[in-house]
C-alpha cells in the first residue's frame, strides 16, 4: 500500500494510538498531536491559513477542558477539532430551500471543468423527485456543445429544457427563459453558465452583469472537490463578482479528501447545498458536516457507511447481531455472512470508499465483486471446524482449500490475515474502544 | 515561444517563486530564524500546491545550507540544482523514438473535468500545423455531446473526425478509429476518452482495454499515453497518477488552466515521485493555448 493518504492515515491512527491510554495530557502532549494533525490537514488541501487558525483555537479550547469520563484526554483534543472542522461547515445537514416565487431564478458558476453542466441536470432532477417542475437553460456559447450536452441531460431527466439560440447577451437567454417559465408554469429556472477561471476579469464582469439585470434566489457556486491551496482565491475572485450564496460540491466520489470546502466555507461561510456522488443524474446528495468534517481528517465517511448499512440490516438481523457481539468469538462464519450482507447494502466499492483509509486498506484484498466471490469459495471449501477455529488450518489444509475453490494458497493466506485483522478490530468493538466520533451501533467491525 | 504564450508561461511561475524568493533571501541574510519565520516559508510553499512533505524538505535544506554557510556559499545556485533535478532536458518531446511516416496515438486519460477535450482539440492543431496527418478519435461515449465537443474541436483544427455513438464500447470505437486512420494513412491519431474517476474500477477496467487494443495495434514507440491534470488541483492530484498509471503505462503529464495563475506545485511532486515528464502546459481555451513544457527556461526563470 503506497498510496500517500493511506500512509497518512495509518499515521494519523499511529498519532492517535499513542496519545490514546495515557491519563493526562500536557500541553507538550497537545502540541504533539497538533503538529501532526496540521500535516494531515495540509495534506486534504485545507488552506493553511484556516489550518493555522483551526490548530489555534483547539489548542486554546483543549487546554483547561474538563475531559469527560469515557474518553481520554487525546481523544478529548481529537472530538475538539472534528467539532470545530464540523462547526465551520454548518453543523446539520440541510436541504435546498426554494423560495415560494414562481419562477425561482438558480444560478451555477464556477471554474471550467467544476462540473457545472452535470450539475445543472442533477439538480433539475433533484428538484423534481421533489415535485418542483424545473426547466433548465444554459447561457454558454464559449465551450462547443455545451449547450446540447445541458439538453441531452435535459431529455434523459425527463426535464424541460429551454434554449434561445439567437441571443446576444446571457441576459437575453435568461429573461426569455423565466418569461418562458411563467407561462408554462415551471416553477424553478436552472441557469448553467460558462465555466471561467476566477483572474478573467471580463467574464466574471459578464456573470455580474447578468445577476445585475436578474434577480437570482440563490447563486451557486460548483466547485470540484479536487481543488487545492487555490480554491480560497476562486472564491475570492468570485464574491467580488457575483457574491454565491452557496456550494455544490462535485467529484466526492473521488477519494480527494475536500479540504478546499473547509477553507472557502470558513472564509466565506456559504453554506454547502449538495454534493455530487457519481457520474448518474441522481447522485445528487444533501451535505453532511459531519461526514465531511470525518473525511477530511482521513476518517472515511463512515456515518454515510453506518446509515447505509443500518438500512440493508433486517430487524432480525440486528437481534442476531446483538448476540453476536455478546459472543466469545468472531469466526469466519460470521464474516462469511457478514460480506453477503455487505453485498446486499450496494456495490462493494461504494462500501470501500466510505471505510477509513486504515481500514480500507485491510479489505484491499477483497475488492471488486469478483474477488468478493472467491472470498466466498475460500470460506465455502473450509470444513464447519476450520471456520470457527481457524487457528488449525496448516499447511496441506491450505492447499485443499485452495484446490476446492479454485484459488491458491496465496489467497488462502490472504484471507486468513485479513481476517485476523477484523477480527482483532472487532475484539476492540467488544472492549468498548470504539474510536470516538461515529455512533455506536453495535455494528462489529464496520461500524466504528 | 511566442511572446503573449511566453508571457502566460511566466504569469504562473512568478506566482510560485516572487513571494519565495523574496522569503528566501530575506531569511538567508538574517543572523537569526525563529521557529515561526521558518514555519511561514513552510506555508508558503504549501500555498503552492507542492504539498507539505516536500515542503518540509525544501525548508529543512534550507536551513542547514544557511547553518553551514560559508562565504561562497550561493542559495541561488542550490535551488537551481534542487528545481533543475526535478526535469530532464528535452522531456516534453513527444515520440522520441517513434517511425515518422507510420501512425502514431496520442491517449489522453484523466478524471472529468480537467479538459482532456480541449486538449485533444489544441493537440490536434499543433500536430497538424508540424504536417502531421492527424484524426481525432472520441472514445468518450458517456457524457452527453462530447463528439460534438470534439467534433468542433477537430473542424477548428481542420482535421478529420472519428466518432462511436453514445454509450458504444470505447475499446471498439478505438479500434475502429484506428482502422480507418491507417486506411486514410494517417500519422496520428489523437484519443479523447471519457473522464473518469480514478477510483471507479470498473471505469478504470475500461481504460485498460482501450489502452490494450491500442498496443496492440501498435508497437510501443508509436504510442504516448498521456495524463491530464489541473494546474488547480490539490494534493489529490497525487492520488489521481497512482491509481491511473496502475492500468496504463503514463508516458507523461499535461497540466491544464496553467493561466488559472495557481501555483501548480503538485507538478513537482508528481514529478519527482512518478518521474513522469511534464509534455505540455493549457493556458486558455484558445486552440493555440497549449505549449511546450520547457525544462530549461521554466527552471531558469524560476531561479534567475
Amino acid at each position: 500500500m503506497d498510496c500517500v493518504f493511506e500512509q497518512l492515515a495509518e499515521k494519523f491512527a499511529g498519532v492517535f494510538k499513542k496519545l490514546r491510554g495515557k491519563g493526562r495530557l500536557t500541553a507538550e502532549e497537545v502540541d504533539e498531536a497538533l503538529r501532526d494533525l496540521r500535516l494531515v490537514l495540509l495534506e486534504s488541501d485545507v488552506h493553511y491559513r484556516v489550518v493555522k487558525d483551526l490548530i489555534a483555537r483547539v489548542r486554546e479550547r483543549a487546554v483547561g477542558q474538563e475531559v469527560l469520563e469515557s474518553v481520554t484526554p487525546a481523544e478529548m483534543v481529537m472530538k475538539i477539532l472534528w467539532e470545530e472542522i464540523r462547526g465551520i461547515l454548518g453543523g446539520e445537514a440541510k436541504d435546498l430551500h426554494v423560495p415560494p416565487v414562481t419562477p425561482a431564478l438558480f444560478l451555477l458558476v464556477g471554474l471550467q471543468g467544476s462540473g457545472k453542466t452535470t450539475t445543472c441536470g442533477k439538480l433539475g432532477l433533484f428538484l423534481k423527485e421533489r415535485h418542483y417542475f424545473p426547466v433548465l437553460t444554459s447561457t454558454d456559447t464559449r465551450r462547443p456543445a455545451a449547450r446540447e450536452q445541458l439538453r441531452i441531460l435535459a431529455s434523459s431527466a425527463g426535464l424541460d429544457f429551454f434554449d434561445l439560440p439567437s441571443a446576444q447577451h446571457p441576459l437575453e437567454v435568461v429573461q426569455a427563459a423565466r418569461r418562458y417559465a411563467r407561462e408554462k408554469g415551471r416553477d424553478v429556472v436552472l441557469v448553467d453558465t460558462a465555466g471561467r477561471l476566477h483572474v478573467e476579469e471580463e467574464l466574471l464582469r459578464e456573470l455580474q452583469e447578468l445577476t445585475r439585470g436578474e434577480e437570482f434566489h440563490e447563486i451557486l457556486l460548483v466547485l470540484d472537490a479536487t481543488t487545492g491551496q487555490e480554491a480560497v482565491r476562486v472564491a475570492e475572485g468570485f464574491r467580488e463578482w457575483v457574491n454565491p450564496t452557496g456550494i455544490i460540491l462535485t467529484k466526492v466520489d473521488t477519494d480527494a479528501r475536500g479540504g478546499a470546502v473547509l477553507s472557502i466555507v470558513a472564509q466565506t461561510g456559504w453554506p454547502v447545498k449538495l454534493i455530487g456522488v457519481g457520474e448518474k443524474l441522481n447522485q445528487l446528495e444533501v451535505f453532511h458536516p459531519e461526514r465531511m468534517a470525518s473525511r477530511i481528517l482521513g476518517m472515511g465517511d463512515t456515518l454515510s457507511l453506518i446509515e447505509k448499512i443500518e438500512r440493508a440490516i433486517t430487524e432480525e438481523e440486528r437481534k442476531k447481531l446483538e448476540k453476536q457481539v455478546t459472543r466469545e468469538e468472531f469466526t469466519l462464519e460470521d464474516f462469511l455472512e457478514e460480506l453477503r450482507r455487505l453485498r446486499r447494502v450496494g456495490s462493494f466499492e461504494d462500501i470501500v470508499n466510505m471505510l477509513p483509509a486504515s481500514l480500507r486498506g485491510a479489505l484491499s484484498q477483497v475488492d471488486g465483486e469478483r474477488n468478493l466471490k472467491r472470498t466466498e469459495a475460500i470460506i465455502l471449501s473450509m470444513t464447519r471446524e476450520e471456520r470457527r477455529n481457524p487457528g488449525i488450518i496448516n499447511a496441506s489444509r491450505k492447499r485443499r482449500i485452495a484446490q476446492g475453490s479454485g484459488t491458491t494458497v496465496q489467497e488462502v493466506n490472504r484471507l486468513l490475515r485479513e481476517f485476523e485483522e477484523i477480527r482483532k478490530l472487532w475484539k476492540k468493538m467488544k472492549k468498548g474502544q470504539a474510536l470516538p466520533f461515529a455512533k455506536r451501533k453495535g455494528f462489529f467491525g464496520f461500524g466504528f | 515561444m511566442e511572446k503573449g504564450l511566453w508571457k502566460r508561461w511566466l504569469q504562473g511561475i512568478g506566482r510560485i517563486t516572487g513571494e519565495v524568493k523574496e522569503r528566501l533571501k530575506e531569511l538567508w541574510s538574517q543572523k537569526s530564524v525563529r521557529p515561526e519565520e521558518w514555519e511561514e516559508l513552510e506555508e508558503m510553499l504549501i500555498s503552492a500546491d507542492i504539498g507539505p512533505t516536500l515542503a518540509v524538505e525544501i525548508v529543512e535544506e534550507f536551513r542547514r545550507l544557511k547553518e553551514r554557510s560559508r562565504e561562497d556559499t550561493s542559495w541561488e545556485e542550490w535551488l537551481y540544482r534542487k528545481l533543475v533535478a526535478f526535469f530532464e532536458e528535452g522531456e516534453h518531446l513527444l515520440f522520441p523514438r517513434a517511425q515518422p511516416e507510420t501512425l502514431k496515438t496520442i491517449f489522453l486519460v484523466g478524471i472529468n473535468g480537467v479538459g482532456k477535450t480541449t486538449t485533444a482539440g489544441k493537440l490536434a492543431y499543433l500536430a497538424k500545423e508540424k504536417g502531421e496527418r492527424v484524426v481525432l478519435i472520441s472514445a468518450d461515449t458517456f457524457r452527453a455531446a462530447a463528439n460534438e465537443q470534439l467534433e468542433v474541436w477537430a473542424r477548428r483544427a481542420g482535421c478529420r473526425f472519428f466518432r462511436g455513438a453514445r454509450g458504444a464500447d470505447p475499446a471498439a470505437v478505438v479500434y475502429d478509429g484506428l482502422q480507418s486512420a491507417l486506411k486514410e494513412k494517417e500519422t496520428l491519431a489523437i484519443v479523447d476518452t471519457a473522464g473518469r474517476s480514478h477510483v471507479n474500477k470498473n471505469l478504470l477496467a475500461e481504460l485498460e482495454k482501450v489502452s490494450r487494443v491500442i498496443r496492440r495495434f501498435l508497437p510501443e514507440e508509436q504510442v504516448e499515453h498521456l495524463l491530464v491534470l489541473d494546474a488547480l488541483a490539490g494534493q489529490n492530484a497525487f492520488a489521481q497518477v497512482e491509481s491511473i498509471a496502475r492500468v496504463v503505462p503514463l508516458t507523461g503529464i499535461i497540466l491544464t488552466k496553467w493561466d488559472s495563475q495557481a501555483k501548480g506545485g503538485i507538478l513537482f511532486r508528481v514529478r519527482k515521485e512518478f518521474g513522469l515528464p511534464v509534455k505540455y502546459l493549457g493556458v486558455g481555451e484558445g486552440i493555440e493555448d497549449l505549449i511546450p513544457f520547457e525544462a530549461h527556461e521554466f527552471v531558469r526563470a524560476i531561479v534567475s
